[in-house]
């Protein structure tokens, strides 16, 4: 038992590093981006690129292409999130529905159906594990993945509440107009904005990628897992991510133990919960699906 | 050189015209008051001046610069500052953060923290407190004191006395005398008309979206400028 619970929090783990992009794009930005998983995806291939064609260590590959998924969310910032927010709360939504659906075809055609991993980059990284008393073992990799949620949701955290950049981010998705008054770029600080919520789909890329293997349609899975722990985490504080990742991540645990096929199904009702428990506090509407309950 | 120059501003929301055609002039070390009823259009010519809303077929000169094709934000690094109706501060941040956020026009000038904390000694000890918890006065100084940080050239305020207790207007007003002093150009929106006749030194009427009256403190009344406002200009004596 206590292994399995070990496990569901090195899983939620992972599932904060799918979801961190996704919740900081909504918190700042209050755009879902049902495009985040295909752009983890996107980091993945990069990744796998810059490794095997261009024989990167697999550090240096991850530097890399943290910049180039900020240079790509400053892109798509420009060219699509800004011009479909004038039109409202569902048009973001709809566009990175179909930009996700492009991203997934695009990259059918240029790597095929082909499964890819990273596993390879890092040696024995992969299987190998530590050693617990009691005779558990627990996978080195899960450990680095968890730390990594951690890091990266207090850096993002620390970076709003504590950084200029954090506050003038802060001031233009509170009030767009007023931040201009005081003479910020409103629209490139959402573009940067924009840029951080990809590049954190880099370290989420590298632990799909060495975890396990991938495909072109990859993206969606990633998406459903990060956009269950948002909701059933709600909005407010980052790190409230990290509960939602855990509770889904032991929900699916915990389903396991009961029935050999319930892994899924745990995790999606615990989504279903959560998501009944926000629209019973609140009017519905789509805002409301992702704000915590305590902060109505 | 006039510090603002406004010429023929027209300002819409949707089919209504809120703002007709209307031209104003700002000195440094002057203070104009805007004055008319509710639905004058004074807070959206304040708006249109500051690039918050869209504006037509106007010109909007600041030091001799034309800066009426700019955004808003650049506006505000150009030395245009509102401090917008209602404050409009950032609720869960602290007083100091918010006052930090006025640095982001980039502006060299003398204000910073701790001149804004000597203008407004009832924040220093507020300095960490959340932003949305402060009192109308308070918040008001706060309002002020960000508009400030950004070292503008005019600045513009729209209804700094609604919802203040008479002790803190009495503050707000003092402060923007000593600003005023200090060289910088003011344009006030206010609905108290007594309290503009005293401080103004150009005083300007909208009616219904037009420029009513044009006039100086010598040379008008309370029951002039009050008629001005409801559209019944009074027949210059005799």
């Amino acid at each position: 038992m206590s292994y399995q619970i070990i496990n569901a929090i090195l899983l939620g783990g992972y599932y904060a590093v799918l979801a961190a992009g996704l919740a900081f794009m909504y918190s700042v930005m209050h755009i879902i981006n049902l495009a985040h998983g295909a752009f983890i995806v996107v980091a993945a291939y990069g990744l796998w690129l810059l490794g095997n064609q261009f024989q990167l260590a697999l550090p240096m590959a991850i530097g890399f292409m943290l910049v180039a998924m900020f240079v790509l969310g400053l892109i798509l910032h420009r060219g699509i999130l800004a011009r479909a927010s004038e039109g409202g709360e569902l048009l973001p939504l709809l566009a990175t529905f179909g930009l996700s659906i492009i991203l997934d075809n695009l990259l059918f055609q240029s790597f095929g159906a082909d499964n890819y991993s990273l596993a390879p980059l890092v040696g024995d990284l992969s299987w190998a594990s530590y050693e617990l008393p009691g005779n558990l073992f627990i996978g080195k990799l899960s450990v680095f993945t968890l730390i990594a949620a951690l890091l990266m949701i207090a850096l993002l955290d620390g970076m709003l509440r504590y950084t200029n950049l954090g506050h003038r981010i802060q001031a233009t998705s509170q009030d767009r107009a007023t931040a201009a008054l005081l003479g910020i770029d409103t629209a490139r600080t959402a573009a940067i904005a924009t840029g951080i919520a990809l590049a954190t789909g880099v370290i989420a890329a590298t632990a799909l990628g060495l975890r396990s293997t991938w495909g072109p349609y990859s993206g969606s899975t990633q998406l459903l897992f990060a956009f269950e722990a948002v909701v059933i985490g709600g909005t407010g504080s980052l790190w409230r991510v990290l509960i939602g990742a855990m509770v889904l991540a032991l929900a699916q645990s915990l389903a396991a133990m009961l029935h050999t096929q319930g892994f899924l199904i745990g995790g999606h009702l615990a989504f279903l919960a959560a998501v009944f428990i926000r629209l019973r506090s609140q009017n519905f509407s789509v805002r409301s699906l992702f704000t915590g309950a305590t902060t109505s | 050189m006039s510090a603002l120059a406004v010429s023929q501003l027209n300002a819409s929301h949707g089919q209504l015209q809120a703002v007709h055609s209307v031209s104003l002039q700002l000195h440094s070390g002057k203070t104009l008051f805007l004055l008319g009823a509710n639905g004058a259009g004074k807070t959206t010519l304040l708006r249109s001046i500051a690039g918050d809303h869209a504006s037509d077929c106007s010109t909007v000169l600041l030091n001799g610069e034309d800066i009426s094709q700019l955004p808003a934000h650049r506006r505000a690094r150009a030395g245009l500052a509102l401090v917008p109706e209602g404050r409009r501060l950032f609720p869960q941040m602290s007083v100091r953060e918010n006052l930090a956020l006025g640095r982001c026009t980039g502006r060299a000038g003398n204000w910073d923290i701790d001149a804004v904390y000597a203008a407004f000694p009832n924040l220093v000890k507020l300095d960490n407190a959340a932003a949305g918890k402060l009192s109308g006065g308070e918040q008001q100084a706060v309002a002020i004191g960000r508009a400030l940080m950004g070292n503008p050239a005019v600045l513009m305020l729209d209804e700094v006395s609604l919802g203040l207790s008479p002790a803190a207007v009495e503050l707000a007003y003092q402060t923007l005398e000593t600003l005023r002093d200090s060289g910088l150009a003011l344009l006030v929106v206010e609905q108290d008309v007594a309290r503009a006749l005293r401080s103004a030194d150009q005083l300007m009427v909208l009616c219904e979206g037009r420029s009513a009256l044009h006039t100086t403190p010598d040379d008008t009344d309370t029951d002039k400028l009050i008629a001005a406002c409801f559209g019944q200009p009074l027949e210059h004596a005799g």
